[in-house]
């Protein structure tokens, strides 16, 4: 049996360096052109090519979105971007318009092609007219649930993809325009501005009945199948994708990391493996939206939705990442303050997640340090339990 | 779509691919029109599998629809009237939130409305057993365009009657093919009409009437 692909997503070198130190399987980034996050800092070909040096020197794949659904406007240079992305050594292209997978065959036939999300198949028989054109994997509608995935894996001949982590639409992917119509940025091409998040009034002819403290609203609970990753393996799922390009290399690592376990004990353990509520908990930690479980389990309620913005709970939890260990001594870099006395725990893909107190603090030139106030500030530290460069430290709050 | 199979009409039109590979293997004869909604941006996709008709996204400006007309060799569909479809979602998104209220209005009116104070727009929500639909603020009204939908070769113009009434299509269809006969025999007639035919579409509708996307194109990428 084919072990279940771990794909995490990556907005930077660095995060995709973390990635795949914490346990991805393969990585999807967006390079310059044709991308849904257009205006997010995106791969240069020269940064898809190390990339592609550092997963694979690692088993790890590689794949670029080139995900747009395209004007006419915007066929010019692709034929010479979709080469330079196989010559950078790129294992996939995730695509959602069939002017790109027909290019694709055309221009770069050898190269592996995944239909984006943004189509939204949620059948089989979609599924597999894209197969015919020469799609060898689709990545699953957010609102398929267990009968469905179960279902399209059976009777499709693609591999199937689904999302298990991170921010979802509301709509069908692809078929929202709000940001066209309501900023003029077309969110098809890389320009939603999540005017689906706002807040409205919402009026019956003429009469407000939204309530006075309660406005309307739309947002959606972040995605966890945590729970559900045993049976999408079971049924056959090919790729479980985490989401969060944009997230930060502290949610990479806690949430690539925490799936890997889970994957690796089911793996280890088959039918002796036993969910608990660990892997949840961990989840929790990188956590700074609400998570709820969406279509798996049926049709969402009221529940997955987030009403209460004051509810969410931002992240602060991250105060740091290993750089350097000799013996006890450790050189660390600050990424949110914190003072000696804290409270810390150190997680890795080596090692047990261990707490220990924060002791005495010095910056780079031995001065002694009351707090780390300065993020990416270099500070020195003795710190006596098991880690290595690349581990990172966040608060523990009990 | 057996149920239609030996019923005797043109064509059918199609958002799912699922619907396409399905009629094909029921060996309906009737041809098959892809209309991509919001995925329909460009004379490739747009005409891949049947270019007789030409479904185009409501989303595009009239040079991108221009573009597209020259390069297929069929009829370009552009809509001209009524609301334009701005989201799609499986979810009850109105009942949802009168549930989380504990509240008690009709989910499903079709006189629910979303306010955007900032635009000073009410986007019509209609929530069905297939999900939530939110249109845009205003309708699209490109009777007085005519002529220039005809100069970029548009083939085929769509009114569509999605939340309006049987007697706003008849009306609306009676105003345009007034107008479409009128550019056709006297154009000179039609463009000295044309604030007549504006004001006849406000008439039949209730909402408030603007371009669409036609003359205002979106942005692929902001500037840094």
């Amino acid at each position: 049996m084919n072990k279940v692909e771990l794909l995490a997503p990556a907005g930077s070198l660095e995060k995709l360096y973390v990635a795949i130190d914490y346990g991805a399987d393969a990585v999807y980034i967006g390079g310059q052109e044709f991308g849904l996050r257009a205006n997010a800092d995106n791969f240069s070909i020269e940064e898809i090519k190390t990339a592609c040096e550092y997963a694979h020197d690692r088993n790890a794949k590689v794949y670029v979105t080139v995900n747009i659904i395209f004007h006419d406007e915007n066929f010019e240079g692709l034929d010479e971007y979709l080469v330079a992305l196989e010559n950078a050594g790129v294992d996939a292209l995730i695509v959602a318009d069939l002017y790109a997978i027909t290019k694709c065959q055309e221009v770069i036939p050898n190269m592996e092609i995944h239909l984006s999300t943004q189509q939204s198949v949620i059948n089989h028989r979609a599924v597999n007219f894209f197969h015919q054109k020469g799609v060898h994997r689709v990545v699953l509608a957010r609102e398929a649930n267990k009968g469905e995935i179960k279902e399209l894996v059976e009777k499709s001949n693609a591999e199937i993809e689904v999302f298990i982590h991170g921010g979802v639409c509301i709509s069908y992917s692809g078929r929202c325009t709000l940001s066209n119509h309501m900023t003029a940025r077309d969110s098809n091409r890389g320009g939603c501005s999540q005017n689906c998040r706002w807040e409205f009034d919402l009026f019956n002819q003429e009469k407000n009945i939204s309530a006075e403290n309660v406005m309307f609203s739309m947002n959606p609970k972040d995605l966890m199948q945590v729970e559900h990753i045993v049976d999408m393996i079971k049924d056959g799922v090919v790729s479980l994708k985490v989401e969060g390009r944009m997230r930060s290399v502290h949610y990479i690592a806690t949430v690539i990391s925490t799936y890997r376990k889970l994957i690796d004990d089911y793996y280890r353990l088959g039918d002796d493996f036993v969910y608990s509520n660990y892997y949840e908990n961990e989840l929790q930690k990188s956590a700074n939206r609400v998570l709820a479980s969406q279509y798996y389990t049926g049709m969402p309620s009221n529940k997955e939705l987030q009403y209460d913005s004051r509810a969410e709970h931002p992240t602060q939890e991250f105060i740091g990442i290993i750089k350097e260990v000799n013996g006890t001594d450790v050189t660390l870099e600050q990424r949110n303050f914190f003072r000696p006395g804290d409270l810390v725990e150190v997680f890795g893909p080596e090692i047990t997640t261990t707490e220990f107190i924060m002791g005495e603090i010095f910056d780079i030139d031995g001065n002694s340090l009351d707090a780390a106030r300065h993020p990416k500030q270099i500070i020195k530290t003795k710190i006596d339990v098991e880690l290595y460069p690349k581990n990172m430290l966040r608060k523990v709050r009990k | 779509l057996l149920s239609i199979k030996e019923i005797s009409f043109k064509g059918l039109i199609y958002t799912d691919y699922a619907v396409f590979t399905t009629a094909l293997a029921l060996g309906l004869t009737q041809s098959l029109y892809y209309d991509g909604d919001m995925l329909a941006t460009n004379s490739y996709t747009a005409s891949n599998l049947n270019d007789e008709l030409v479904f185009v996204s409501k989303e595009l400006y009239y040079e991108e629809i221009e573009e597209i007309a020259t390069k297929v060799s069929g009829d370009v569909v552009v809509q001209v009237q009524g609301l334009i479809g701005m989201f799609h979602s499986m979810r009850p998104l109105v009942s949802n939130y009168k549930d989380y209220l504990s509240a008690s209005f009709d989910e499903k009116s079709e006189q629910n409305s979303l306010y955007d104070e900032e635009r000073d727009l009410y986007y019509p929500i209609l929530e069905t057993d297939d999900g939530s639909f939110i249109m845009g603020g205003k309708e699209i009204a490109l009777i007085d365009q005519l002529d220039l939908l005809s100069e970029i070769k548009v083939g085929m113009l769509k009114i569509d009657g999605f939340m309006q009434s049987d007697e706003y299509v008849l009306e609306m269809s009676k105003t345009y093919l007034n107008a479409l006969n009128e550019l056709t025999q006297d154009l000179s007639a039609y463009k000295a009409n044309k604030s007549k035919y504006i004001k006849k579409v406000e008439e039949i509708g209730s909402r408030p009437i603007d371009k669409g996307f036609f003359f205002k194109p979106t942005l692929y990428k902001v500037k840094k």
